[in-house]
């Protein structure tokens, strides 16, 4: 056996002996994801259902054609009988350049109301505007662009000032035309039918009485694209909102529904209004026995949030939830269940994002120290990387990690950015070059073990030029630390950086030595 | 191991094995030295015999050259060898220059913990055969890395049962401590750091600095190395850079032409050539 052949075969040895670190991860997602895609769309507007009728299933639609580049939205809902609850269909519509549509449902859900109560969700605020949004004006002013929080909720609002004009005015035709509405019959929601409605004028509500079906285009409101990557986030929250404070006002809504015949959401009379409107004061005596505030403080770490406005509700949201549960909210306990762990999920998943995105900048972190600890064995944290971003202002690498376990390696593909990460690692100093990427397993090590790097540590700071005491952590990362490597092999990378791969390939046992 | 190297590589794997040996058994004497250097002649018979060494009387000899020297480092550093009449020598054992900046050590080994000790850190991703491990008392003030840095050793000091220092044994003829000896010492204090963890108070504990020692048929010189937290947070991010190169290299390439998007990092040759003509690895 020649030279050539022993390294050959030692070569092959080795790549054997790989273990298993450049297994490719596979994408498996759940059907639950598909149905809560990471970034919302305008369809995930839900409405207050209206009562609902006789067994013919209506469907009201609201068309999005905001932006080319965005995907239309086409929120269906479904008008049950009285003794099933209204489901609120929404789906979403992609449009492409041929013309071709895909549907994509995201699921049931839960109609909703819009709470009156809080004002950051006060929407009838907007009224005025809404008004005239209803006059066919230009819709969006720059005001309204800057105000984030008030965008969305024009749209029930204006819905509702819609009903209540037409209330007012009693015949629906009269209202129609008073708010110089376009109209149109459109009995199905055809492909040409939501073709026809894209190159609609800008404001168009399209309604179709003996259908009970109801075609607004929301082109008009978001017309800047800016304005729309704002949409989804507050979208959602408020939802999430309107959602949770509204279920009392919908029983007793429905409750009034069981002695209205032939109801119809377009014809409110002063009866069901009065319902409304009842059943809203009491919403809103109900929380101020139970002020949600008080019910949003938890156990959330405020160190690791970032001071956002969107945040904050964004984490009472969250936390707002179990007092809400606990709350009589289902006085007829037939209501169909609403994913809400679903929505925290997502909520939650979205708060990460912003703390990756919104605020990598926060210079002042501080890795808790145990300094009364004495030195003891190491301490470290096995983590895998989910996501890396680079923070150029403070030279920094920023790492979205997660604890590691078996099932991460096996079924997660944390190149799709889409695992939630428990925290992030920042890296700076020299630290800043170590190569890494979204999978890679890593040690956060405390060499004395004064220093936490547990997720409750989070973030963490890793910096190799200590600027103060507080600093001069004996903090170390340490990357695919399952690969042991040699100090002879790193101290001779001192004098030749391919010699260790070299030999680490291919061995050093002399035997391509001259000597030899 | 089968090894075939230098001549001269050759002699100093003799000489370390037999610092081994001796250091191991705690005798330094004459007669000792004279059946480990037969036994260890005869192990590495076969490197010998390759490299054309075989006249076995002559290494026997320039083999035993080195006693003398183990010998001294014997009576200067450690007290398990015969007693001496120097008290206060033994009382503090003798100083051991810092490298640069660096604080000095006084050295006086009790105990031999451990020699070719096979040392693996799955915590910081190390492995490695540290060349001697050796015990001292806490009666001597052992500088560390909070102790210097703090500008005084800590108080209870004196009352460390036991330290262990590595150290790190290169019987080539170059007596300058060189950065990659330094390095790959700090590197030995960080794993023994990580499996005994770090000196206390209350129990046996790894030192937080080594010793390096360089000894020939010549000279003997020791430095004393404690690291920064700077320097590990640097040679650990050295081992990043190492362990991602070889999972990199390691990936099965030539089977599909796929583009890997890093194939353009590679790194530069090492711009003094005379090195690369010095490397062993011939391929």
């Amino acid at each position: 056996m020649s030279h050539k052949d022993i390294l050959r075969s030692r070569h092959s040895q080795r790549e054997d002996a790989d273990p298993g670190l450049t297994q490719d991860c596979v994408i498996q997602w759940m059907d639950d994801d598909d149905r809560f895609p990471d970034k919302m769309q305008t369809s995930d507007l839900l409405f207050q259902s209206p009562i609902p009728d006789n067994h013919h299933e209506h469907e009201e639609t609201w068309k999005s054609n905001a932006h080319e580049n965005l995907d239309s939205a086409v929120v269906t809902r479904h008008l049950q009988p009285l003794h099933t609850q209204p489901i609120v269909h929404v789906e979403n519509q992609t449009s492409c350049l041929h013309g071709q549509i895909k549907r994509r449902r995201y699921g049931n859900h839960r109609p909703i109301m819009r709470n009156e109560e809080d004002p950051l969700l006060d929407s009838t605020r907007d009224c005025g505007e809404a008004n005239v949004i209803m006059e066919n004006t230009p819709v969006v002013d720059a005001s309204r662009k800057k105000n984030d929080s008030g965008l969305l909720f024009d749209l029930p609002t204006c819905w509702k000032e819609h009903f209540q004009t037409r209330n007012v005015d009693t015949p629906a035709e009269n209202s129609t035309n008073a708010l110089d509405t376009s109209m149109a019959h459109d009995t199905d929601t055809s492909l040409s039918q939501e073709c026809h409605n894209v190159s609609s004028p800008p404001l168009n509500i399209q309604h179709d009485t003996a259908q009970n079906s109801c075609r607004v285009d929301l082109g008009t409101i978001f017309q800047n694209s800016q304005t729309l990557s704002n949409i989804p986030m507050a979208v959602y929250e408020e939802n999430y909102h309107l959602q949770r404070s509204s279920l009392d006002v919908l029983d007793l809504n429905h409750n009034e529904t069981a002695t209205t015949v032939e109801f119809d959401f377009i014809n409110l009379n002063d009866d069901d209004m009065a319902a409304v409107e009842e059943a809203i004061r009491l919403r809103q005596a109900t929380q101020d026995l139970n002020p949600p505030h008080s019910l949003t403080q938890s156990n959330i770490d405020k160190e690791n949030i970032p001071f956002s406005a969107t945040t904050e509700t964004l984490s009472k949201t969250v936390m707002g939830k179990p007092a809400l549960i606990g709350t009589p909210t289902d006085a007829f306990g037939d209501f169909p269940d609403i994913d809400f762990d679903m929505l925290d999920q997502l909520v939650a998943k979205r708060q990460v994002n912003i703390l990756t995105l919104q605020n990598p900048d926060q210079p002042n972190i501080v890795t808790p120290v145990n300094a009364s600890k004495e030195p003891e064995f190491i301490q470290f944290s096995r983590y895998i990387i989910c996501s890396i971003t680079e923070n150029t202002n403070f030279y920094e690498k920023i790492l979205g990690v997660k604890i590691w376990s078996n099932i991460n390696d096996e079924f997660n593909d944390f190149s799709s950015n889409l695992i939630r990460p428990d925290g992030n690692v920042h890296l700076r100093g020299e630290w800043y070059h170590a190569k890494c990427e979204p999978g890679d397993v890593i040690h956060i090590c405390s060499l004395s073990g004064r220093y936490d790097t547990s997720p409750t540590a989070f973030p963490i700071m890793l910096n190799t030029q200590a600027s103060s005491s507080l600093d001069d952590n004996d903090l170390l990362l340490v990357v695919h630390p399952d690969l042991l490597v040699t100090p002879t092999a790193i101290s001779e990378t001192i004098h030749c950086n391919r010699r260790a791969v070299l030999m680490s390939r291919l061995g050093s046992g002399g035997l391509s030595s001259t000597f030899a | 191991m089968f090894v075939l190297i230098a001549k001269s590589a050759m002699m100093g794997t003799l000489r370390h094995d037999l610092f081994e040996r001796c250091l191991f058994h705690k005798d330094f004497s004459y007669a000792f030295a004279q059946t480990q250097c037969t036994s260890i002649i005869k192990n590495h018979a076969e490197s010998l015999i390759a490299l054309d060494m075989i006249d076995e009387l002559q290494i026997y000899l320039d083999l035993m050259k080195t006693v003398p020297l183990l010998q001294r480092f014997s009576s200067e550093y450690t007290s398990f060898l015969q007693p001496s009449s120097d008290g206060a020598r033994l009382a503090t054992g003798s100083l051991i220059p810092g490298h640069g900046v660096q604080s000095s050590l006084h050295l006086l080994i009790d105990d031999v913990h451990a020699t070719e000790e096979s040392s693996v850190s799955h915590e910081v991703g190390l492995r490695g055969f540290v060349d001697a491990t050796v015990v001292i008392r806490g009666r001597h003030k052992q500088p560390t890395i909070q102790a210097k840095r703090g500008g005084q050793p800590s108080s209870h000091a004196l009352d460390h049962p036991k330290i262990l220092v590595p150290i790190e044994l290169k019987t080539g003829h170059n007596q300058n401590a060189q950065h990659a000896h330094m390095a790959q010492l700090a590197l030995y204090t960080v794993m023994l750091r990580a499996r005994y963890g770090s000196e206390d108070a209350s129990r046996m504990g790894a030192s937080g600095s080594g010793v390096l020692l360089y000894l020939n048929d010549q000279a003997q010189q020791a430095v004393h190395i404690s690291p920064s937290h700077g320097e590990i947070k640097s040679l650990i991010n050295q081992r990043n850079v190492v362990a991602s190169e070889i999972r990199r290299s390691v990936k099965v390439r030539g089977v599909d032409i796929v583009n890997d998007g890093n194939r353009s990092q590679r790194y530069a040759l090492f711009e003094a050539r005379r090195h690369c003509g010095l490397c062993f690895e011939k391929i």
